[in-house]
């Protein structure tokens, strides 16, 4: 029977420009991702919101298939309240075959001032599995 | 094999040495596959690709690294780096 599932890495970003390696294998019942979602988690009261607060790219299928090379923004506190909508899912259509890895990185495109603030990215695959 | 398990049958193989004139560049964008040869990198250096990205002395090394289409490399402040050196593999349209 087919469900959805929802799989989600957690990226540690500790210094200006660093680059943090994405490498996680999901469940081998997945047979589909449907859709990605990279969400900034932190607050910089010093930074507007942006559009290119980060860098993401990701492949599956042991860089098979590479469907994802895109800018991860930032949405400050102030826009998040007032925003009518929120930092959306990009839709995918990946077949996966079961047990390969999904590899990738994230790289800070250094929009903090000084001092930097440690932040996470939040990663969220979601997968149809049977 | 690993041109095998992606469904490459036929592909062009060469090596591609990119000279490092300037603390920053862009390779021209391409199809290709890029395998690092060279060893002994300062620390700081950063390779990013689609794919994948390099920062020595900071990311964790991989056993092979492979870089895929255009590439942007970053010599530290200081580093005495003059080329980098890769194996590319470009795959060639399969005709029915």
């Amino acid at each position: 029977m087919k469900s959805v599932r929802r799989v989600t890495q957690v990226l540690e970003v500790s210094q200006a420009g660093a680059i943090v390696p994405v490498d996680l294998v999901l469940p081998s019942e997945a047979k589909e991702c449907f859709g990605l979602q990279a969400i900034v988690t932190g607050l910089f009261p010093e930074v507007e919101s942006v559009i290119d607060f980060g860098e993401l790219s990701v492949s599956f299928n042991g860089r098979e298939s590479h469907p994802i090379h895109q800018l991860v923004p930032y949405e400050s506190a102030q826009t998040r309240q007032v925003s009518t909508t929120r930092i959306g899912l990009l839709p995918l259509s990946t077949p996966l075959v079961s047990g390969s890895p999904v590899t990738g990185f994230y790289r800070d495109l250094g929009r903090q001032q000084e001092p930097f603030t440690p932040y996470q990215v939040r990663i969220s695959f979601n997968l149809i599995t049977e | 094999m690993l041109l095998s398990s992606r469904g490459v049958k036929d592909y062009h193989m060469d090596f591609y040495t990119l000279l490092l004139l300037e603390n920053e560049q862009i390779t021209p964008a391409n199809r290709g596959w890029h395998f690092l040869v060279s060893g002994e990198l300062p620390n700081g250096l950063e390779i990013i690709s689609e794919t994948h990205a390099l920062k020595v002395g900071t990311t964790a090394p991989a056993t092979l690294q492979e870089f895929t289409g255009q590439m942007l490399v970053k010599l530290p402040e200081g580093a005495v780096l003059d080329r980098l050196d890769f194996i590319r593999i470009i795959p060639k349209s399969s005709v029915a």
